[in-house]
């Protein structure tokens, strides 16, 4: 994720921060749940050390729930995911704060319909005195946080053929959009590819159906 | 008042029909004769019950272990002391509970001795508008004796002295055994009045009067409970805890802030039970008993077992704003209800100084590991990661609820829905020599996100066996412009034939999974439920996974 680190102030993602992550439109959802499981693991959870996934009663049944082997496929190991379903609306905001304060946790992940200032503004405050980042998913329409300190914009990229076979999809491609950037100008935009062999994050090549060489020549030694 | 049987009997009366001449087993016919102005209100056995466990367990404030008493049934109880209350709403000539026994065995010290304990609870319950009937014997039976046939009714008769309960019982009617009414009858044909008369009596003359041998042994076994030679086994209500600690208060508390400072005691207490035992508590029960003769309970689990005070009353904390305190609490229970050992853990050799102002106890594994939230900092630099995990588990569970704080397991499937199961992070995680889930090596690709249940789509296929071309999910079409599979994965197939679980269409057939992608880069694994040609019902379609 070089490129996208070198757009961030410190040459990474804030680890004490908090960071929302919007989807582009109504159905990229998953791929901006995608690309924040992807972004979380960079945090390398782990059983003692996990990632609480606290997700509201609503969205829960739209998203699905976390399918362990898929997520590993991500980078992120199963063992390190502690999964929190509050039935009520309100007690979504209470997880994620309690989470964050705890000091247990490799980063809390929301998933939310919309979220208030003043409550950002107390999970903000969490994350920073604990350093555990905050990552936000919230929906598409909703205005952006003044006090994340990033705010990405999530779209599904469609994506290259299959090196081995062309009518197979390839590797997730995402459309990232770094809105907002604390101490710098946001606004940069990249096409993003997932590579399961190394885990890593590499650059597409802006020509749609072409394989990327770098990422195929990765993807054959691996 | 009245229960029905055929005829309309009475089952219980008040005082003013007692005076009347009314008794209970008489028929309400005969009863309205002989008073016109007779009320009568039909029998609530259920809600007498209820109300009368409701009753017992408030009664569990005079000693730990107590049970209802139903004088016909054939386990009732053997104690030291055995105190006996009986609520004036009890329906009679019915074989069922009708009172409650309480063991307080080594209990009475606290309240100021016996007759003050009996004196306390007749004038609580006075004071609740029930009328109690009450005694403290050695035996259960010699309590039920005394409370309900006691001639006298000053306390001093219902308190038979230990070691006295022969003579105690000695003036009281055949009736107080707890034997059968037919049984009592034939005793008094017999000449044998009272209690007394049956001690000198040789047994087997005794028997030979009966008709049947278990009529006279259960005579002799009532008398032998009654006086102690013969052991009687009961049934708590609840089992007595292990660990319990008790506050009771002069006046009732009314306000939050003083609950939580007896409560802050009341853990301080436990936990200094526990540690002295070298024990951790698993399951922490608080009870608190109201001035209103009512009783509120919350319980808390722990993911480890924990002696922390702070920890404990962290979690109450969050329950206490769901009880109504009501006319206000005037004793409170702390109990250790499921306990695990917990060896004292290695002090740090440097003492915090946040840490040093709580305790001035060395801090051990599980006093360290589970402290206010206010206080995780000091413990991290400690380097008390797992137990900061331990503890955010317990706070969330105990909030949310045990099923809403889960992690990932593997379950013995092949089926990818269940091939993992969510357990609860609160219970213990499974032993790590467990088999391995048998899967390929490498999976071929699997989304990140499952659908459950799988969600039925509308697809049109090429070639009825091959992937789809257009699918129709959550009411929108999509276009599908690129396609992996099949991967088939067998179904459960044996499930009809054992007769397991719910039985689905598409947990049984077989499925051919395709990984597809539509003109937007939406990515989705779907899959076709049977195979063509295999008869039966038609293949159908499923949404099974979401991929970014």
């Amino acid at each position: 994720m070089d490129p996208l680190d070198a757009a961030l102030p410190g040459g990474q993602l804030d680890p004490g921060g908090l960071h929302e992550l919007k989807p582009g439109n109504y159905g990229d959802g998953p791929a901006a749940a995608a690309f924040l499981i992807a972004l979380a693991a960079r945090r390398h959870p782990t059983r003692q050390r996990p990632l609480l996934w606290v997700a509201g009663p609503r969205l829960a049944g739209e998203l699905g729930r976390p399918h362990g082997p898929g997520l590993s496929q991500l980078g992120l190991a199963p063992d390190g995911l502690l999964i929190a379903e509050p039935g009520r609306a309100g007690d979504v905001l209470w997880t994620l704060e309690e989470g964050l304060r705890s000091g247990a946790l490799a980063a809390a992940v929301g998933v939310l319909e919309g979220i208030g200032e003043t409550a950002a503004r107390r999970l903000a405050l969490a994350a920073r005195t604990s350093a555990t980042p905050c990552l936000l998913l919230s929906g598409h329409a909703r205005p952006g946080l003044a006090v994340a300190h990033t705010r990405w914009r999530i779209a599904a990229g469609r994506s290259a053929p299959h090196p081995l076979d062309p009518a197979a999809p390839g590797a997730s491609r995402w459309r990232l959009t770094l809105e907002r950037c604390r101490e710098r100008a946001g606004g940069q935009q990249w096409m993003v590819e997932w590579s399961d062999a190394t885990h890593a994050f590499c650059l597409a090549r802006q020509l749609a159906d072409r394989p990327d060489a770098a990422c195929f020549a990765r993807r054959r030694s691996g | 008042m009245l229960g029905a049987g055929g005829r309309l009997t009475i089952t219980a009366v008040n005082a003013a029909a007692r005076r009347d001449g009314i008794v209970p087993g008489q028929g309400l016919a005969d009863a309205r004769a002989a008073v016109p102005a007779l009320i009568a209100r039909p029998a609530e056995p259920q809600r007498d019950l209820a109300a009368l466990q409701r009753l017992t367990l408030w009664l569990g404030r005079y000693g730990p272990s107590f049970h209802l008493e139903d004088p016909f049934s054939c386990c009732a109880a053997a104690s030291r002391s055995g105190l006996r209350s009986r609520p004036a709403r009890r329906p009679m000539h019915m074989a069922r509970p009708d009172g409650a026994a309480i063991d307080i065995t080594g209990v009475a010290h606290l309240f100021g001795g016996e007759a003050r304990l009996l004196a306390d609870l007749e004038r609580r319950l006075a004071g609740l508008g029930i009328a109690v009937s009450a005694a403290i014997a050695d035996t259960v039976g010699a309590a039920h004796a005394l409370a309900r046939h006691a001639p006298a009714r000053g306390l001093a008769q219902r308190i038979a002295t230990p070691g006295r309960t022969a003579g105690a019982l000695a003036p009281l009617p055949v009736e107080a055994l707890r034997i059968e009414p037919a049984t009592a009858r034939l005793l008094r044909r017999l000449g044998l009045q009272r209690i007394g008369d049956l001690y000198g009596l040789p047994r087997p003359a005794l028997a030979r009067r009966f008709a049947s041998r278990d009529a006279s042994e259960a005579v002799l076994e009532r008398l032998d409970q009654a006086l102690g030679v013969k052991a009687e086994p009961r049934r708590p209500m609840r089992a007595p805890p292990e660990f319990a600690v008790r506050l009771a208060f002069a006046d009732p508390l009314v306000t939050a802030a003083g609950l939580e400072a007896a409560i802050a005691e009341a853990a301080q207490r436990l936990a200094a039970d526990l540690a002295a035992a070298c024990r951790g508590g698993r399951t922490i029960a608080l009870g608190l008993y109201r001035s209103d003769g009512t009783r509120a309970t919350a319980t808390i689990g722990l993911s480890r077992p924990s002696r922390s005070a702070a920890h404990m009353l962290g979690l109450l904390r969050e329950k206490l704003a769901a009880f109504d305190l009501g006319f206000g609490v005037d004793l409170i229970e702390l109990a250790a209800r499921g306990s695990e050992p917990l060896a004292p853990g290695q002090g740090q050799l440097t003492v915090l100084p946040e840490a040093g102002k709580r305790s001035t106890a060395l801090p051990e594994a599980g006093e360290s590991g589970a402290a206010l939230p206010e206080a995780g900092k000091s413990r991290r630099e400690g380097g008390g990661q797992t137990g900061a995990l331990d503890e955010l588990v317990d706070r969330l569970a105990n909030r949310l609820g045990r099923t809403r704080i889960l992690r990932i397991g593997t379950g013995a499937s092949q089926l990818p829905e269940r091939s993992e199961i969510l357990l609860p992070a609160l219970d213990p995680a499974p032993p790590p020599d467990q088999p391995p889930l048998i899967l390929p090596r490498r999976l071929p690709s699997r989304p990140p996100f499952l659908l459950a249940p799988p969600e039925p789509i509308e697809v049109v296929a090429a070639i009825p066996d091959g992937p789809p071309a257009r699918l129709r999910w959550r009411r929108k079409a999509r276009l599908v412009v690129r396609a992996q599979g099949p991967e088939r994965i067998a179904g459960e197939w044996w499930r009809p034939f054992l007769g397991i679980g719910p039985s689905s269409a598409t947990l049984e057939r077989t499925r051919d999974y395709y990984t597809v992608e539509d003109e937007e880069g939406g990515r989705y694994w779907v899959f076709r439920a049977g195979l063509y040609g295999e008869g039966g019902e038609a293949p159908a379609w499923y949404l099974h996974g979401l991929y970014g």
